[in-house]
């Protein structure tokens, strides 16, 4: 493999590894073409008019097609002809060029933007069906076939070249931290990651500091700051395949958008380190590791938690929903471990508010947490406080589990803070005095293991990646008659008595947690668990699951409650 | 040309992948006519798969990337729309009421998504584009912008 100078240490990564500012600003300010910034109108009341004319959908709209888009078509008298001159020919030469002879390395950028291409003519192939057949196969003989096998050959040689250049960068990356070479990095907290406004705001950048910039034409570009406005702008130079010099002025807004995090940044997540090094080939931010592996920013992102933005309270956003609140209609964590969905709402035809309460939150090390709390219809109430028992086991669950995630304790540390969690609801709904009772099903999932802490007639079924019922917990209950729960006032005084159980489910299994409003919903586990296979995610499971019990809620089906669901996917 | 020059001058826009795949204009040609059939019969996706794929067999022609952003718009795909009509902009020889036209579906798109200055900084280049221009100035006025 013949592999020359990296794009990335041109760009971004010199020989150890660290980014390094190019001294382009002074280039630039000789050569740099002039900003126009955007000319004002002067007459407000006249650009608003305007506005409102050309909004989208608007009837003047159609006055913007050119003539030909606008004109109807007409039958065609006479049959038309393709000609296809050396297609066939040309592509193959080229084809053949790319699967027989090394590329070098910088020539990946320019090979994957015109990959970009000749893929989008390839999607034209299905568009052309209206052409008469014989027509659409010499096109696909002498020109799609071609073009499948040129984007195929530059994608093999392309990632041939990537790894290689991964390998080496990789190498060279382990190098400068095994030197202590990587203090140029800025480090930042979980929380501070986390806080996307805070993250990549424009105001943290300075004059020379690298970005990611985004093209007029479409596309990103790996740029430098070299002016900052006023109105918090930036003015960012990049250099394009011709090494021409362009200025592109980006709003905050642009800024947070492109840059989802900052270059020259570094953070711990799973107990890696990651640094925030550049762009990658296809013009995504790029994070490594101290392996030298490389990951995608967006994804990365996606995947921090929301643990580290909850304050001591944990709020709806934070994934608690308590006291008569309800999920706006799925709320889903994504953790490196699986997924995690929940819908918590007072369901149909029973009472008009929710005293059924869910909680989720994925922690630090990508594992997962789920609860599932119902207080007892037939129990006390407490109108002023609707929902009070599950609020406060789940607010319990919350507070129990959330160390665990914090000192990144194992699965039985979990199962101990669960049954801390039951207790501690317990004291506090009797402590209010309201004979108020709540169930309490809840659940840490680490990859394929899962404990499960269940008490009262809530509950969990797991499933396999087909839908096929594998176990679930025993109901602690029959039928309205509770015999145990948070609040119970058992007659010798005696604290509740949670089942404990440890599941390992199998790969891309389901966890299912759920109130009675599930349990009592008349479908059977074969039923359920065809209902979460074919939904394929925890979200679409969370989704399906509650359309269709709420159906048979208003059916008569299923018993009319209040309804709480969580789906767990594992990986 | 080396397979690096090649690539370069096909990612830049500077040569088309038709004219080095030997597709020829007539073909070019009928496929267009085929997308604005697509696109006047309502089949607006499939008028985005044929202009995108023109647009990448001929990048230097303006037409295929302003055929495409309507498309595209048709499909409220409006950010791709934008980007589109940019680049047709960005390299369309156009008489003046083709670019004030261009110019205000670029407001309109700008407006959807809510980028009021940059619709605010178009319209005045519509203005100033259109003023010399009596069809300009009819188009103008439709949208109530006209001096």
């Amino acid at each position: 493999m013949n592999v020359k100078a990296s794009p990335i240490d041109r760009q971004v990564v010199k020989g150890e590894a660290i980014y390094s500012p190019r001294p382009l600003a002074a280039k630039a300010t000789q050569s740099a073409e002039v900003l126009s910034g955007p000319a004002l109108l002067d007459d407000v009341s006249l650009l608003s008019g305007a506005f409102a004319q050309l909004s989208a959908g608007s009837v003047n709209h159609k006055l913007l097609l050119p003539p030909e888009l606008a004109t109807p078509p007409v039958a065609e008298k006479t049959r038309g002809r393709l000609v296809l001159d050396e297609a066939a020919s040309a592509l193959a030469e080229l084809s053949a060029l790319y699967a027989d002879h090394y590329i070098r390395e910088e020539e990946i950028p320019a090979l994957a933007m015109a990959g970009g291409r000749l893929e989008k003519i390839l999607e034209m192939e299905r568009a052309i069906s209206m052409l008469p057949r014989p027509i659409q196969e010499r096109l696909k003989a002498a020109l799609f076939d071609p073009l499948r096998e040129l984007v195929a050959a530059a994608k093999k040689h392309e990632g041939m070249v990537w790894g290689a250049v991964q390998e080496r960068d990789g190498a060279a990356f382990k190098r400068a931290l095994a030197a202590g070479g990587v203090d140029k990095y800025t480090p930042l907290s979980l929380e501070t990651v986390t806080k996307r406004s805070e993250l990549n705001g424009a105001h943290r950048y300075a004059i020379g500091d690298p970005i990611r910039v985004a093209l007029p034409q479409g596309g990103a570009a790996f740029g430098f700051v070299t002016q900052k406005k006023e109105d918090g702008s930036l003015i960012a130079e990049w250099l394009d395949q011709r090494d021409q010099i362009h200025l592109v002025e980006m709003s905050p807004e642009k800024v947070a958008k492109e840059n989802i995090l900052k270059i020259g940044d570094s953070f711990q997540n799973w107990g890696h380190t990651y640094w925030v090094t550049g762009i990658d080939e296809r013009q995504n931010i790029r994070l490594v590791d101290e392996t030298g592996a490389r990951y995608d920013a967006f994804e990365m992102m996606n995947r921090l938690v929301p643990l580290e933005r909850m304050g001591d309270s944990p709020t709806l956003t934070s994934g608690l929903f308590a006291g008569n609140a309800a999920s706006k209609t799925v709320f889903v964590n994504r953790a490196r471990g699986g997924e995690v969905a929940l819908h918590t709402h007072r369901g149909h035809g029973y009472k008009d508010h929710n005293e059924d309460a869910g909680a989720t939150f994925v922690d630090s090390r990508g594992r997962i947490y789920s609860g599932v709390f119902d207080q007892a219809g037939g129990e006390g109430s407490d109108p002023n406080q609707l929902g009070a028992a599950s609020r406060e086991a789940g607010l319990a669950f919350f507070e129990q589990t959330r160390e665990v995630a914090r000192r990144g304790g194992s699965l039985e540390d979990g199962v101990q803070a669960l049954l801390h969690a039951v207790q501690s609801a317990h004291q506090s709904v009797l402590g209010r005095g309201k004979r108020e009772v709540s169930t309490f099903v809840g659940a840490m999932i680490e990859g394929r293991r899962a404990v499960v802490v269940n008490l009262g007639d809530s509950g969990a079924m797991l499933f396999d990646a087909r839908g096929t019922f594998q176990t679930k917990t025993v109901d602690q209950g029959l039928g309205r008659m509770i015999f145990d729960g948070i609040g119970y006032p058992h007659k010798d005084g005696r604290a509740p008595q949670p089942d404990v159980y440890r599941w390992e489910a199998p790969q891309g299994g389901y966890l299912v947690l759920g109130s009675d409003g599930l349990f009592d919903s008349g479908l059977s586990e074969a039923q359920l668990g065809a209902v979460v296979a074919r939904a394929g995610s925890a979200e679409a499971a969370t989704k399906a699951l509650r359309d269709l019990i709420v159906e048979r809620m208003k059916s008569g089906e299923g018993k009319k409650d209040n309804l709480t669901i969580s789906v767990v996917r594992v990986e | 040309m080396s397979n690096a020059e090649l690539f370069s001058a096909i990612a830049s826009g500077a040569r088309g992948v038709g004219e080095l795949a030997g597709v020829g204009v007539e073909t070019i040609a009928r496929i267009r006519a085929l997308g604005v059939t697509a696109f006047t019969c309502g089949r607006h996706e499939q008028a985005a798969a044929i202009f995108a794929g023109l647009e990448a067999l001929e990048p230097q022609v303006a037409q295929h990337s302003l055929y495409l952003a309507h498309a595209l718009s048709a499909l409220h795909r409006t950010q791709e729309a934008r980007d589109a009509v940019s680049r047709h902009l960005a390299i369309a020889d156009s008489t003046c009421v083709e670019r004030v036209r261009a110019l205000l579906l670029r407001v309109s798109l700008s407006l959807a998504l809510g980028e009021r200055a940059e619709a605010a900084a178009d319209l005045s280049r519509a203005r100033d584009t259109g003023q010399e221009n009596s069809e300009a100035q009819v188009l103008l006025a439709a949208f109530g912008a006209a001096r």
